[in-house]
């Protein structure tokens, strides 16, 4: 594979890849945030949404002052089992998979609490445990969100830039995603170089973004 | 068969009930924000209350001073919501069919298309919820509940979002399973008609507590709903009788008006009247 | 309310409204200010990779002066007619040093790098954009060894950023310049590139406008005065 071609290749693998791992925990927190009252929710609602809300390069500085070889759980992670993050393919999938989880939440949150809370009190007395209520009851019935928030957050990995350029650097042939390489060629004065990025990352990203608003219509909007 | 003894704060609002039910429909009767629902939840287990007992089938399915809460799912109790009673993702056959275990769930299965038939559905076997009227989705959330063979029926207000020609329909469907079945229910209900036909026993809810319980002809009867608290002004004109309450309008034949010595005015009236709140 | 929009034209002026504007490498943020204050007038100064600031007279910012940390720059600018050709001059030499952070391996060489563990990385200017990535970039294909390290390279935006990679311990050894190194505890410099054949990093400065504070800046830069503050900060002579 050619370097012209590895940022994008690199791209999709990195947002595909976060995709995988923040999905499950970020649809897990969607549901609890919808169903549950519990003391720390309003804490949490914060907290998730941070990543979202912060600039890159706060969230760059703290995955660095953390995970960094002498971050607090870096230096950890180093000694014991000689893992080190930093300037690696998985700090850019790391850093992607913070900036996506909390769009994925807040998209598929209201999704899930716009499922009448019926269905799933009839869904338990049917026999229904817990998960097979979420798969079974919950998912179908707010499977367009779901889809809508999984594909916003996937464009968002896509596009993550700050706080991976601090945390993944730039690493032609190794953590050179196209957001990263953008602005390298930028910096070179390869205008070219950068517009072939540039227009791949819009096509996808309008794409994601017509996906998303069809799936998911904003109410007032129905 | 059911025996229920228990106390739940929610919020603001503090119930405190006691249920018995033998055989037959136990309804349970009183204005709306009574905790009828809540009772209903709470027997269900989608609520737990705070202290007290509740005993399906000699089995105790809720016991606070031994720390017994069983979850909904291993209750099995039949659940009716009075809205969003049907999975609109699946059609009448598959909601029917849902609570079965894997290799049952369609429509082919020996019971579906027993209760379909039963409930005079077969014909809709493959229609979306969306596109049935009320009475007919209330049928199809009875099939589906039935399917799974609960041993406690838990009906909210199951008829409420049926049109009043539909409702008499379904009201005698129901009697019907309930009777062929054996199968015992609890109905939440205001409407007074409704509790003479379809109840055996009768809880009456007022503002959280129950306060009577018989036969829903005695509770209810040929004779007076008696309605009382505190007035806020009163009219007769003629023989009729209007007195507002905190809360209500009354309006019935103005020979029932009584006060009594404390100062608290009773009209009794009859079980047709209305009682706005 | 009128007061508050002459204040802040007055800040958005930067300073006065004829204070020259002299664009720096990064190499230079430490002397430049006594550089400034040995010259004796007001002069403002932004600093950047040369590449980053090229671009941006390029581009029209208001620079009267470039000092760069390499004479490529400095000649695109000429080459495109931004720079004035009579004032382009050499007003220093510096070196290029291999460092490694504090507690790192001291026994490190320039031609030993491709012998570093596969996690290990080395962190170098982007060498479009920053003359000591550029610099470092020859060195090692001189060596014959940028193949063999393509993928461990890590990219700073500037000089500054490759020195805090090392100070930070991220990297296991940094190409930066000797006067970058100097005084800093927690790196260790290891290795001069001074072999034959080595890049020779310079220090090349520029007029862009006719402004005549500026032109005297440079001037005074060249000057002995200008060179000893120069040599005092570890740079070499013109």
């Amino acid at each position: 594979m050619d370097s012209t071609t590895f940022p994008i290749v690199l791209s999709m693998q990195v947002a595909a890849i976060s995709l995988a791992i923040v999905a499950p925990p970020a649809l897990a927190l969607a549901w609890i945030q919808a169903r549950r009252r519990y003391r720390l929710r309003t804490a949490v609602d914060a907290l998730v949404l941070l990543p979202l809300v912060l600039p890159p390069s706060v969230v760059g500085f703290f995955l660095v002052v953390v995970l960094g070889r002498r971050g607090i759980l870096g230096e950890v992670l180093d000694s014991a089992f000689g893992l080190r993050l930093v300037f690696t393919p998985a700090a850019a999938v790391i850093a992607s998979s913070l900036v996506a989880l909390p769009l994925i939440v807040k998209t598929v949150q209201p999704a899930i609490e716009a499922v009448p809370v019926e269905l799933e009190h009839v869904g338990r007395s049917l026999g229904l445990s817990p998960l097979q209520l979420f798969l079974r009851v919950t998912v179908p019935a707010s499977w367009r969100g779901i889809v809508a928030g999984l594909v916003l957050g996937f464009a968002r990995a896509l596009g993550e830039f700050g706080a991976t350029l601090m945390f993944a650097g730039n690493i032609p042939g190794r953590t050179n995603t196209m957001p990263l390489e953008i602005f390298a060629a930028y910096q070179v004065g390869d205008d070219r170089r950068a517009l072939l990025y540039v227009a791949v990352l819009t096509v996808i990203s309008v794409a994601v973004v017509v996906a998303a608003s069809r799936l998911n219509p904003q109410p007032g909007g129905r | 068969m059911l025996e229920a003894d228990f106390r739940l704060t929610a919020g603001a609002f503090d119930l405190s009930v006691q249920l018995q039910l033998d055989r037959g429909v136990l309804v349970l009767f009183g204005p709306s924000g009574a905790g009828k629902s809540l009772t209903v939840s709470a027997l269900a287990g989608l609520v737990t209350p705070t202290e007290g007992r509740i005993v399906i089938g000699g089995d105790p399915l809720f016991d606070a001073s031994q720390t017994i809460d069983v979850p909904t799912r291993k209750r099995r109790v039949g659940y009716v919501p009075q809205h969003h009673s049907l999975f609109p993702f699946r059609d009448v056959a598959e909601n029917v069919a849902f609570g079965l275990p894997k290799e049952r769930r369609h429509r082919e299965d020996p019971l579906v298309v027993a209760l379909l038939e039963e409930l005079e559905l077969t014909h809709l076997a493959d229609s979306a919820p969306a596109s049935l009227s009320g009475g007919e989705r209330q049928r199809v959330a009875f099939a589906r509940a039935l399917a799974v063979e609960p041993r406690l029926l838990l009906l909210d207000e199951p008829f409420a979002s049926i049109d009043r020609a539909g409702r008499q329909r379904v009201r005698s469907v129901l009697a019907r399973i309930l009777a062929d079945r054996a199968i015992p229910a609890v109905l939440v209900t205001h409407d007074p008609a409704e509790a003479l036909e379809l109840g055996t026993q009768l809880a009456l809810f007022e503002r959280g507590r129950t306060v009577a319980s018989g036969t829903p002809r005695d509770l209810l009867g040929a004779a007076e709903l008696v309605v009382e608290g505190v007035v806020k002004s009163r009219a007769v004109d003629g023989s009729v009788a209007t007195v507002t309450l905190e809360g209500a309008t009354v309006t019935g034949a103005a020979s029932l008006l009584e006060d009594d010595d404390a100062g608290v005015v009773r009209i009794r009236v009859p079980v047709s009247t209305t009682a706005d709140r | 309310m009128r007061l508050l929009l002459l204040l802040v034209l007055l800040v958005g002026c930067g300073g006065g409204p004829s204070a020259p504007t002299v664009a720096a490498a990064t190499s230079l943020r430490n002397v430049m200010p006594a550089l400034v204050t040995g010259f004796g007038q007001d002069l403002t100064v932004t600093y950047g990779a040369s590449g980053t600031l090229r671009q941006q007279v390029e581009g029209g910012a208001p620079i009267d002066a470039v000092v760069f940390a390499s004479s490529m720059p400095v000649d695109d600018l000429i080459a495109s007619g931004h720079a004035v050709a009579a004032t382009r001059r050499r007003l220093a030499t510096n070196d290029l040093v291999l460092i490694v952070p504090e507690g790192g391996d001291a026994s490190l060489r320039w031609s030993g790098l491709p012998g570093l563990p596969v996690k290990e990385k080395l962190a170098i200017g982007e060498p479009g954009a920053v003359p000591a990535g550029r610099y470092a970039r020859e060195a090692l294909q001189g060596l014959g060894s940028w193949d063999a390290l393509q993928d461990r390279i890590v990219f700073g935006g500037d000089v500054a950023a490759v020195l805090a990679y090392a100070r930070r311990g991220e990297v296991a050894a940094a190409a930066v310049y000797a006067t970058d190194a100097a005084g800093i505890p927690d790196v260790t410099v290891v290795e001069v590139a001074a072999w034959p054949g080595a890049p020779r990093p310079e220090v090349v400065g520029a007029a862009i406008t006719d402004d005549a504070r500026a032109r005297a800046f440079l001037d005074f830069v060249a000057s002995p005065a200008g060179q000893k503050i120069l040599a005092s900060f570890g740079f070499g002579p013109a």
